[in-house]
């Protein structure tokens, strides 16, 4: 007993090698009295962060926050509900938003993710039946790219438009692309354009005709919704 | 937002629950992770506590958030200053620590005056929160009944009186 007491704040600070951690974990697992002794110990080490060091800054960087997310989304992709998101949104992304999803219902029918997309695992699913894109990103090399497949024909003289959603409501214009005959399309996002301050929140890609193009508004309401998904 | 609802959000896969966590304890977190594992790598351990945490919530947390994330950004913090290998390798290697804290506590980063916690640190006798601060950020290990002593310390400092005053 005394060999364990004197080894407890030890084990508590996590200090204790393998097997002595093991060991002391043990017994205390199996102590519930002294596990009630002692139980705002990691409530008190936690505390010697905040009592220790001192800052002056109380936030971290938005271009942190948007790496983080974007890498959670490939590890777990979120189970939020949509209409959670809309509610967090900005009044100007709802609308785009809502845009989106009435041109996309009334383009491609129901909402529905496709299961067995063909780059799962590594993927952020983005868009709907029969059109589908996907974020790839590469972190460690800052690549970004946005795959298609699925996009139905396009006039000759239209291209594809993506469009930028961010956290502040502002949609910004990203790169055109064209896809190929099967539909397929790849392109490349400047690292830039994702890791700023004003967080990334979404995509939207729209069918876009230069010859109408005016004041940096889509040409078109063919938008194909992209979003974090349900 | 109070902790516990955050932590249930985060197991239900809230993706706004992550985002709330990290803006709540993020910068704590890596001011932690600056002094242990340094500068360079401080943002990238933090951003691999937090994947771990939504990767597995109920295996990493309980909805004593705040105890988790430091606890986890200091073990990862030591491993990679230890070993010398990115936190993303380090993290791989990581185990929870098993001992589950008391979500009845105050939040340490947002119910507590930080200020105030410095001032009781300081007040600690023996020089027992110099003893915790090596212990904690160094990983040394010098008398280990002298660490018990100065932890019941703390918590004495903690639920005394002393704790309304720096409570918010």
């Amino acid at each position: 007993m005394a060999e364990l007491d004197r080894k407890l704040a030890a084990f508590y600070l996590g200090l204790l090698d393998d097997e002595s951690q093991a060991q002391t974990e043990r017994a205390v697992r199996s102590d519930v009295d002294l596990r009630r002794r002692h139980a705002a110990w990691p409530t008190v080490i936690a505390a010697i962060t905040v009592g220790a060091l001192v800052s002056d800054d109380e936030s971290v960087e938005g271009r942190l926050e948007q790496r983080l997310i974007q890498r959670a989304r490939v590890v777990r992709p979120a189970q939020t509900h949509s209409y959670q998101l809309l509610y967090q949104a900005s009044r100007r992304a709802r609308w785009f938003l809502l845009a989106g999803l009435v041109a996309l219902a009334s383009v491609f029918g129901a909402l529905a993710f496709t299961p067995d997309d063909p780059i799962s695992g590594r993927a952020l699913p983005l868009t709907e039946d029969g059109a589908t894109g996907v974020l790839m990103p590469r972190y460690e090399s800052r690549l970004f790219a946005l795959i298609f497949w699925g996009l139905p024909e396009i006039d000759e003289t239209q291209t594809w438009q993506i469009w930028l959603v961010r956290e502040s409501g502002a949609v910004e214009p990203g790169p055109t692309f064209l896809g190929d005959h099967e539909g397929r399309a790849a392109v490349t996002i400047d690292p830039n354009l994702i890791e700023r301050g004003d967080a990334l929140i979404g995509f939207a890609v729209s069918r876009d005709d230069p010859s109408l193009r005016g004041n940096g508004a889509a040409s078109s309401e063919d938008i194909l919704y992209q979003f974090p998904r349900e | 937002m109070p902790r516990n609802d955050l932590f249930q959000r985060i197991v239900e896969g809230d993706e706004l629950a992550l985002r709330d966590a990290f803006r709540a304890y993020g910068a704590t977190a890596r001011d932690l992770a600056r002094r242990i594992a340094g500068l360079a790598l401080a943002d990238e351990v933090v951003e691999e506590v937090f994947l771990l945490i939504w990767s597995e919530p109920e295996r990493w947390a309980s909805s004593a958030l705040d105890v988790h994330v430091l606890r986890i950004t200091r073990d990862l913090s030591l491993a990679v200053h230890r070993r010398g290998v990115r936190p993303g390798l380090a993290s791989l290697e990581l185990a929870p620590f098993p001992i589950e804290p008391d979500a009845a506590l105050p939040d340490v980063v947002d119910d507590i005056d930080h200020e105030a916690l410095q001032r009781l640190m300081l007040r600690l006798p023996d020089n027992q929160g110099r003893l915790l601060e090596d212990a904690w950020f160094d990983g040394r290990l010098a008398d280990e009944q002298a660490l018990g002593a100065a932890l019941d310390a703390m918590v004495d400092a903690f639920r005394s009186e002393r704790l309304d005053r720096i409570q918010t």
